[in-house]
């Protein structure tokens, strides 16, 4: 341990995976990191400045760890961070239920003789389980003061602020860890924390038969399982349907009253290029996209309560078998699954696989995912452009191909990237959403919304707009503009697919976030989302329709995906092939699909 | 010979591996026989040689386990599974 000069105040969160660091820390932060109830969810450093007492503090969410001692990509960040970065204070945060097999973890770090304060957490599911803890005895016997929270509930927060504040009142230095002391083994620390445990926690004689446990005899079933996967992402789809469109409807509606009592009588002076820009490019590019922000958001929110209830490891291990065949595990599954809200943070989620070659596998298929952003598009031409009883239908057609494309490419690729993973995966116990971790989730969803993607979409827009429109004395869209000339250049591509050239604009800049093909659409066309459909349905017929979706669906991740492989594969070589091989294969799919489609025509 | 033959039957009897428990079985832990660092990551789980461990679940003869070690639920498959030596 080595100490730094004066420096701000840094509390370092650490303790193993899933023990509810990140919710902690959003309680005592106020700033929301994304949580979700399985190992990992944790992968980039948060960090927040909050007031406690006196002094500013600075305050670190660090991933979880197994042990100071493991070899994976998080432990090996945890001990980066001891080492070269100073911490002041480190929180460790136990998941009490746990506390027998954790406790090493915490000796662990004492011997590293940092200042530390362990937090015992999730204290409501252990008085249900009735265990009890004598935190005067643990903190005596272990020598640093010990705190029982329940930190989803917020039990316990208001006292733990206040030690916090006197612990680091007297703290003016940060110190560091020498790598040398990061890895000592100790043996005794095993006897040693049965010693703690035994003197200072009261288990129950025999765990009695939990909810969990009933629960998971339905819905780890061999025969019933998958089927109720199945059934509960219907349902969840249904839900949002239901609880999303009536929203959308007073989103319309309310754009529609800005734009013809606002707006248009505004406008009616100003030059026929500002109108068309105001008109034409805000209000029907972006406003077709934003009148998608309500089915997003319920679509986040109860993708949320899904990550939070536990479920999405029984999945991993209902899939596990079916997915070893095509050379990964159900975890690659379960980030397919959370792929469907945004392919981001599925490819970050990656990083629980250990193994180099299958983690890539698992990466490269994650973009097929059909996300929320390519739903939105999907939606608005599916209801366009087919019969009602027939939407559904033509939906579900379309995850089933990305489900099937994902895992054809597993199997094309996974000799490049073949592994001897092992899986080995927690089974936490189940959790039901509080109403403030929905409305937490729904907040920090529109945030992540508006500040993400408005900023590509207000851009990409915009930037179509300014091709279908330029030069100006030109109607929109039309062969001589910049757009048109554009869509003569790619028409050999585009043609045998059956997608108009000038619909391939759209796309071009779909390969920046998907959420601007829809917008791309409506100003190409010069309609709004109220019009848009109609107009849709006399320029294209079904099969061209669906061949543009399946497009849509399979090429190129967006770039903010694209970057995120970059980021996590390391490799420029990986990050090609993830964007060559989805663009050739949808080229490819449209095709055949297309032409076979007309040929069946005659 | 008959003395011999006799303790090696006991032995084969009394020690298996995780993948060969039933459902609702109990068992303790004499080695585990994998790589190190997936021993690591067992040991975090509370999986060490002593220590007691039940199989709550498993999907069928060749699926993944299901496996309780105090209050710990985890899973992993049969292969791995097959690395660690119990007696009931
Ligand atoms: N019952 C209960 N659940 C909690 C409590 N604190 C957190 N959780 C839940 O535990 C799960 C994991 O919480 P996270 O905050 O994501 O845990 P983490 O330690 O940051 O996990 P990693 O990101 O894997 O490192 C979530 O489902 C939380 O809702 C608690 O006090 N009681």
């Amino acid at each position: 341990m080595a100490k730094t000069a004066k420096q701000r105040c840094r509390i370092a969160f650490v303790g193993m995976p899933n023990t509810g660091k990140s919710t902690l820390f959003g309680r005592l932060t106020g700033v929301r990191a994304k949580s979700g109830n399985w190992p990992g969810v944790t992968v980039e450093l948060l960090s927040a400045k909050i007031i406690l007492g006196a002094k500013t503090v600075e305050m670190v969410d660090l991933p979880g760890l197994y042990s100071l001692h493991g070899f994976g990509e998080d432990e090996r960040l945890v001990r980066h961070f001891l080492e070269q970065e100073s911490v002041s204070l480190l929180l460790v945060v136990l998941n009490a239920v746990q506390i027998e097999r954790q406790l090493p973890l915490v000796l662990q770090l004492k011997a590293l003789e940092l200042p530390m304060l362990v937090v015992l957490n999730m204290a409501d599911e252990a008085a249900n389980l009735g265990i009890h803890f004598n935190t005067a005895s643990l903190a005596e016997t272990l020598g640093v003061p010990v705190h029982l929270v329940s930190a989803r509930r917020g039990d316990g927060l208001a006292e733990l602020k206040n030690q916090l504040a006197n612990a680091v009142a007297s703290v003016d230095e940060r110190f560091s860890v020498k790598r040398d002391d990061l890895l000592i083994e100790d043996d005794r620390l095993e006897q040693e924390a049965e010693r703690i445990v035994s003197a200072g926690v009261d288990f129950p004689h025999t765990l009695t038969e939990t909810m969990t446990d009933r629960i998971d005899r339905v819905l780890l079933n061999r025969w019933a399982g998958l089927p109720i996967f199945v059934l509960l992402m219907y349902l969840l789809f249904q839900a949002v349907y239901g609880l999303g469109v009536p929203l959308q409807d007073g989103m319309k509606w309310q754009l529609d009253l800005l734009r013809q009592s606002g707006l248009e009588p505004l406008l009616v002076n100003s030059s026929p290029v500002l109108k068309s820009f105001v008109l034409e490019g805000l209000i029907d590019g972006v406003g077709t996209v934003l009148t998608f922000l309500p089915i997003i958001l319920v679509f986040f929110v109860l993708m949320g309560v899904v990550e939070d209830s536990g479920y999405l490891s029984r999945v991993a291990f209902l899939v596990d078998r079916a997915m070893s065949k095509l050379g990964l595990d159900g975890r690659a599954f379960v980030m397919q699954i959370m792929g469907l809200g945004c392919n981001v943070p599925a490819l970050m989620g990656t990083r629980v696989i250990r193994t180099r070659s299958q983690r890539l596998l698992a990466m490269l298929i994650i973009p097929f995912s059909l996300c929320s952003a390519r739903l939105q598009v999907i939606v608005f031409l599916t209801a366009a452009l087919f019969p009602p009883h027939l939407a559904a239908l033509v939906m579900l057609s379309l995850y089933a191909v990305s489900f099937l494309i994902a895992f054809l490419s597993a199997l094309i690729w996974k000799r490049q990237f073949r592994s001897n993973e092992t899986l080995l995966l927690e089974f936490p116990p189940y959790r039901f959403p509080t109403l403030r971790s929905l409305l937490m989730q729904g907040w920090y969803s529109t945030r992540q919304f508006l500040e993400g993607a408005s900023g590509y979409i207000l851009g990409g827009v915009l930037l179509i707009w300014l091709l279908t429109h330029y030069p100006f004395d030109l109607p929109p869209a039309s062969p001589g503009t910049l757009a048109g000339q554009l869509a003569q250049v790619l028409h050999p591509i585009f043609a045998p697919i059956g997608i108009d050239s000038i619909l391939s604009i759209a796309l071009l800049f779909g390969f920046v976030a998907k959420e601007i093909v829809l917008g791309g659409m409506a100003v190409i066309y010069g309609a709004g989302e109220d019009k848009l459909g109609a107009l849709l349905a006399t320029r294209l017929d079904w099969v061209q329709a669906y061949s543009f979706m399946l497009f849509i669906l399979i090429y190129t991740p967006c770039l903010s995906a694209v970057a995120t492989i970059r980021r996590e594969a390391k490799s420029w070589g990986f990050t090609a092939l993830s964007v060559v091989w989805p663009l050739l294969l949808a080229w490819l799919v449209s095709f055949v699909f297309y032409q076979t489609a007309r040929w069946l025509q005659g | 010979m008959m003395q011999m033959r006799i303790i090696l039957v006991c032995v084969i009897v009394r020690i298996m591996t995780l993948n060969q428990l039933t459902p609702c079985e109990t068992a303790t832990v004499l080695a585990i026989d994998l790589p190190f660092e997936l021993r690591e990551r067992l040991a975090a789980l509370g999986v060490k040689a002593g220590r007691r461990l039940s199989l709550v679940h498993r999907l069928g003869a060749h699926g993944p386990l299901q496996v309780r070690a105090g209050s710990t639920d985890f899973i992993l498959r049969a292969r791995e599974a097959a690395g660690i030596k119990i007696k009931r």
